[in-house]
């Protein structure tokens, strides 16, 4: 009836084309089942391990974590310091202008302060990884 | 101010107790009580309301009324005061009270201090529910009695205490919510902006109801009507909503029996009193006949269950449904005689029946066992006891010169000339009847447990019972005694305030 | 007279955040929890700061109508500061500062107690963000706010299965929601083209048809995500689950305050930006329909229960069936007519009444916990005569909830039944009237087991936490103290909704 019809046109192709190739390549490809295409795939290497299982020491993501709050603090912090001048330049107060910047990075300072005394950026202190390195050297 | 002050106090009272050591509850909640018996006598004494508390005309004693909140555009506020309907019960029931309290010093052996403490909490929500005038104040006092009740017969009861607590919970919950549902829909459709029940009453017997809910008037009023009856006979109770009623007593420990029938049941027909046949008396006469069915079934069918009774307690409680069959009778004849009968009736069988339940009490104490069968001769060991026993078993078969006597006497004559029931000699003659099945069943029990020789079936030594335990019987038995002689110390003031009730119905 | 600065009037919720900072800070100066009662205390002083700004600007007439500035619009009408975000701020606050209280004792000997703290204050926070958003990103904000805090806190527990499954569960129907709730929001923006609630409602007005659909379909799943958050059907599943897992205090916070906070948000946002003519839905039916449905649900379910603390889960849903009347049976009259104030002013006031009465309720089995008696309603036998003034005051919060007159939830369920009738929704009365009538036969089953049952075997009680014990009897005084008390709550809150559709 109107445009809607469109819309509903493209939400029809794009579920109905992979699922149609998924289809039509099923029907149509040989099937030769084998023991090492179920295999992980390494470079070419023999797997070890299942790849389940396998942790990744936890500071990672504190770090990880950490950066991606410094990140968005420089998302804000950029438009903020290009305006920065002409503002002054205009007429606005230094603390309309600067306070409320100056709180923000206050919080996410307080936040990373805690962060460090809380030993997040402390590297490898868990005893688990502390004992694989142990098992890994001897 | 001192209504205020009574209600404040006892409360206060009862967390002082709640608060004290087990071994001095007992005694401190006794000492406690007497303030407010002094308090409700000094109020008597300085009584001086005319007329109905709800209706022009009427002048209140001791009133307040301060603006509480605001709900929906419907002002509730505090108000409280007394009239001439009111002031008897209020002295009743700090009398009472204290008395109960006072025998229950023996029974109860174990966490005294809750007990005592909730009985001087119940003391003091019973006196706010007489003295209340505003309806959402009056049923906070209503429903806050239940409470106490409810664990003074689930912790202290007899062996079905749990069953019994529940039952009596639940049956009297269920019945204030429909008699709420029916005073609600009465003021909901009538031309007031107030919860206060004098504006209430005056605007409903001047017919300001508008019709709701596809109802005229006069449907919805009598819907009202039904409503509010229901709630009010279970408490009453009037049969066929009496089942709760037995069991109650009967688990319940005796203090608390004293105060379940010697006031909370009068609850019921203040109620009764205050919200159907003041503010409804047209649906009540035109419907006096069916109201006067349920009375007189109440009386004969109560006192023929009594009749059946093995427990001395069952028997008693049975007994108090015949004799509240009495004072919905004398309600519905709207006659001077029969409606202030009804009143003086709920007192004397307030101090009646607490006689009663505590001498059976106190037998009980030292038999430990309520059943007739299982003793005889009881006058030899407890003369005192058994003689006052005695004494209020002729005062509830109506001997003269005692308070039953006068108020069934009330009652009889009023209803005799009733205009108002059809028929009202012959349901009169029928009520009168039940006075004579009250006077076998009595005599019966006594003969056979009482007198005779010396015969106990269970293994206690019998003693002589405490004063503590024989002294509320006496007080009982004098104030029976007193009311029997000069009936008119409370009959002159509630005369006149059941007279301004009469004027549309008695009249129509 | 000193002029405050417009962003002054946020202070009650600034206080809570500045406490949760504060909080961090003193955690990074001594990280060992050396010193949990520097901690409690912080929290608690914090809260009552807060406490004290709502109770004054709602006194002095702050943001409101009557003898006030009105509505304070503050960042381009992205948060508003008016009668009703004060009262529920207010409501937080007594919540919150009640919870850190008792956690005081709860808390003892376990590790985190600086975070556990401050996450509930961040958490407070949200939600005091929550009462005040005017736009639907603020509000979707602030909900993700309070609610990230509150998973963490459920699992606080982390070496209890029960806790982390819980905290799990709460997570992932908090995402779903989320994403509905984001949903939602795109497609009124979509319909409207505009986040503000005012130029929403206004915007919706003037559609002409052809997106009336869209912002219909939207408008249904915002009111999807406020159901989780108020846990009402259909997104109540978690409930049962995250307070029973939780740490009791937790439990107690997040059924008593989060759920005010929904409540908070929703009522905000449909009276202010959904027009009942022009939303495209008949939304006071789907209120009429979820009240029903939740409250029914609830307290069916709360009756089958055989713990004491998954009863009080379902009962906190019945009683968000309740709130939701304040909605359902919206008269949505001329803008700033009393009428408009009637029901929903009953809907805060009970959530008010509900803050104390259910959360001195679980603070009692936090109590319970730390004694350990057990869980189920056996367990609890023979507590009245160990433990009166807290069995008194359970006794207190459990007719307070089923509503038996004595106490304050007589009057608030009182209210907003009798503001339902009024509107002309008695059948909505009558069914809330079954419910509470039900209610009273699970509710009387803890005051049996306290009171009456003997108990099953010896116990001896492990000392009297002083915390908890303090919390528990003043949230039961301030259940009883609601009812003589209840006039000016039940003013104010009526005012303040009366004022809410400008």
């Amino acid at each position: 009836m109107n445009q809607w019809i469109a819309v509903g046109a493209l939400a029809l192709m794009g579920v109905g084309i992979p699922l149609g190739m998924i289809a039509v390549s099923s029907l149509i490809r040989p099937s030769v089942p084998e023991q090492g295409k179920s295999s992980t795939y390494e470079s070419g290497e023999i797997p070890t391990k299942s790849a389940i299982g396998i942790q990744f020491n936890i500071q990672y993501y504190m770090v990880a974590l950490l950066f991606v709050v410094f990140d968005i603090e420089t998302v804000l912090l950029f438009p903020w310091t290009v305006i920065y001048q002409p503002a002054l330049e205009s007429g606005v107060g230094l603390m309309t202008l600067l306070f409320p910047m100056l709180v923000f990075i206050g919080v996410l300072v307080i936040g990373l302060v805690w962060a460090w005394r809380q030993g997040a950026v402390k590297w490898a202190r868990s005893e688990a990884a502390t004992r694989r390195k142990t098992e890994h050297n001897s | 101010m001192i209504i205020e002050a009574l209600i404040g106090f006892t409360f206060l009272a009862a967390l002082v107790v709640m608060l004290a050591p087990d071994e001095y509850a007992g005694r401190l909640a006794f000492g406690l009580s007497l303030l407010p018996v002094v308090g409700s006598l000094y109020m008597w004494s300085q009584f001086d309301a005319t007329g109905n508390a709800l209706l022009e005309g009427g002048s209140l004693a001791f009133e307040t009324q301060v603006p509480w909140l605001t709900a929906a555009g419907y002002q509730i506020q505090w108000f409280v005061g007394v009239d001439g309907i009111s002031l008897p019960l209020i002295v009743l029931a700090t009398v009472l009270s204290s008395l109960a309290i006072l025998s229950a010093w023996t029974p109860i052996d174990s966490r005294q201090s809750q007990f005592f403490g909730l009985m001087l909490f119940m003391e003091a929500n019973l006196l706010g529910v007489f003295t209340a005038l505003d309806f959402f104040l009056w049923f906070v006092f209503w429903e806050a009695v239940l409470v106490p009740m409810y664990f003074l017969i689930a912790i202290w009861g007899g062996p079905r205490r749990k069953y019994a607590a529940i039952k009596f919970f639940v049956y009297t919950n269920i019945a204030s919510l429909i008699m709420f549902i029916g005073f609600m829909a009465l003021v909901f459709n009538l031309d007031v902006n107030t919860f206060g029940l004098p504006a209430v009453a005056v605007a409903l017997r001047s017919g300001g109801l508008s019709g709701a809910f596809g109802l005229s008037p006069t449907a919805l009023k009598t819907a009202a009507f039904a409503a509010m009856f229901l709630g009010f006979a279970v408490k009453v109770p009037v049969v066929p909503f009496h089942t709760w009623l037995p069991d109650a007593h009967v688990e319940a420990p005796t203090p608390a029996s004293v105060m379940l029938a010697g006031v909370l049941l009068k609850m019921g027909t203040y109620a009764l009193l205050r919200f159907n046949f003041t503010m409804l008396p047209d649906v009540a006469t035109q419907y006096a006949g069916v109201i006067a069915i349920f009375a007189v079934v109440s009386v004969i069918y109560g006192a023929l269950l009594a009749l059946a009774q093995q427990d001395l307690k069952r028997i008693v409680a049975y007994s108090s449904v015949s004799s509240m069959g009495y004072v919905i009778l004398g309600l519905v004849a709207y006659t001077q005689l029969g409606v202030g009968g009804a009143t003086f009736q709920m007192v004397a069988h307030g101090l009646i029946s607490g006689l009663m339940f505590m001498a059976v009490g106190v037998i009980y104490n030292v038999t430990h066992t309520r059943m007739v069968g299982d003793m005889s001769g009881m006058a030899d060991r407890m003369p005192v006891t058994v003689g006052i026993l005695v004494a209020g078993a002729f005062g509830y078969m109506g001997l003269p010169l005692m308070a039953g006597f006068a108020a069934e006497y009330f009652i009889f004559q009023g209803a005799f000339a009733s205009s108002v029931i059809p028929v009202a000699p012959l349901f009169t003659a029928v009520a009168m009847f039940g006075i004579v099945i009250v006077a076998g069943y009595l005599l019966l029990a006594m003969q056979r447990t009482l007198f005779g020789p010396f015969r106990l079936e269970t293994d206690y030594e019998v003693t002589r019972a405490e004063l503590h335990d024989t002294l509320p019987l006496m007080v009982l038995l004098l104030c029976t005694i007193a009311l029997g002689v000069a009936p008119d110390i409370f009959f002159t003031m509630i005369k006149e305030a059941v007279t301004p009730i009469l004027a549309i119905g008695g009249g129509a | 007279m000193v002029v405050y600065p417009d962003w002054a009037a946020l202070a009650p919720a600034l206080a809570l955040a500045v406490t949760g900072l504060v909080l961090l800070l003193i955690d990074s100066v001594d990280p060992d929890d050396s010193r949990p009662g520097l901690l409690a205390g912080t929290a608690v002083v914090g809260t009552l700061v807060s406490l004290g700004y709502a109770g004054w600007f709602l006194a002095s007439g702050t943001g409101q109508v009557d003898g006030g500035t009105g509505a304070i619009s503050l960042y381009r009408d992205a948060l508003v500061v008016d009668g009703m975000a004060l009262f529920f701020q207010a409501v937080f606050a007594v919540v919150t500062a009640l919870v850190c209280i008792a956690s005081y004792d709860y808390l003892k000997e376990r590790a985190y107690q600086a975070e556990f703290y401050s996450l509930v204050m961040f958490a407070a926070t949200g939600m005091a963000v929550m009462a005040t958003a005017n736009s639907l990103a603020t509000a979707f904000i602030a909900l993700e706010l309070a609610s990230l805090p509150s998973y963490a806190l459920v699992a606080f527990l982390k070496h209890n299965r029960g806790s982390v499954e819980a905290s799990l569960k709460y997570f992932l129907i908090g995402a779903l929601s989320s994403a509905v709730f984001a949903f939602g929001i795109s497609l009124v923006y979509a319909a409207t083209g505009s986040l503000l609630l005012a130029d929403v409602a206004s915007a919706l007005s003037a559609l002409d048809g052809g997106l009336t659909g869209v912002a219909a379909i939207g408008v249904l799943m915002v009111a999807g995500g406020f159901a989780f958050k108020t846990a009402s059907v259909p997104f109540h599943f978690w409930a049962p689950e995250a307070y029973e897992g939780a740490p009791a205090p937790i439990s107690a916070f997040l059924s008593s305050a989060s759920k005010a906070a929904g409540f908070a948000v929703l009522f905000r946002v449909f009276t202010t930006a959904f027009p009942l003519d022009a939303a495209g839905v008949d939304w006071m039916l789907l209120f009429q329909v979820l009240a029903v449905v939740t409250m029914t649900l609830g307290n069916f379910a709360a009756a089958t229960q055989e713990t004491v603390k998954r009863m009080l889960a379902y009962s906190s849903i019945g009683h968000a069936g309740y709130a939701l009347i304040g909605l359902a049976a919206w008269s949505g009259g001329a803008p700033g007519s009393v009428e408009n104030g009637a029901v929903l002013g009953a809907s805060m006031a009970h959530l008010l009444v509900y803050g104390f009465m259910n959360t001195g309720a679980f603070l009692f089995v936090a109590l319970a916990e730390q004694w350990d008696v057990g869980r189920t309603f056996e367990d609890y036998a023979g507590l009245g005569s160990r433990a009166p003034m807290a069995s008194v005051a359970m006794t207190v919060f459990m007719f307070s909830l089923a509503g038996v007159p004595p106490f304050g939830g007589f009057f608030s369920k009182l209210f907003l039944f009798a503001g339902a009738v009024d509107a002309g929704f008695w059948w909505l009365a009558a069914v809330g009237v079954v419910n509470s009538t039900l209610s009273l036969y699970y509710y009387s089953r803890v005051v049996k087991a306290l009171w009456v049952d003997d108990p099953v075997g010896e116990f001896e009680l492990g000392g009297t936490p002083t915390g908890l014990y303090v919390a528990v009897v003043f949230a039961a005084v301030g259940t009883l103290l609601l009812l003589p008390g209840f006039a000016p709550v039940i003013e104010t809150a009526q005012s303040v909704a009366a004022a809410l559709v400008p």
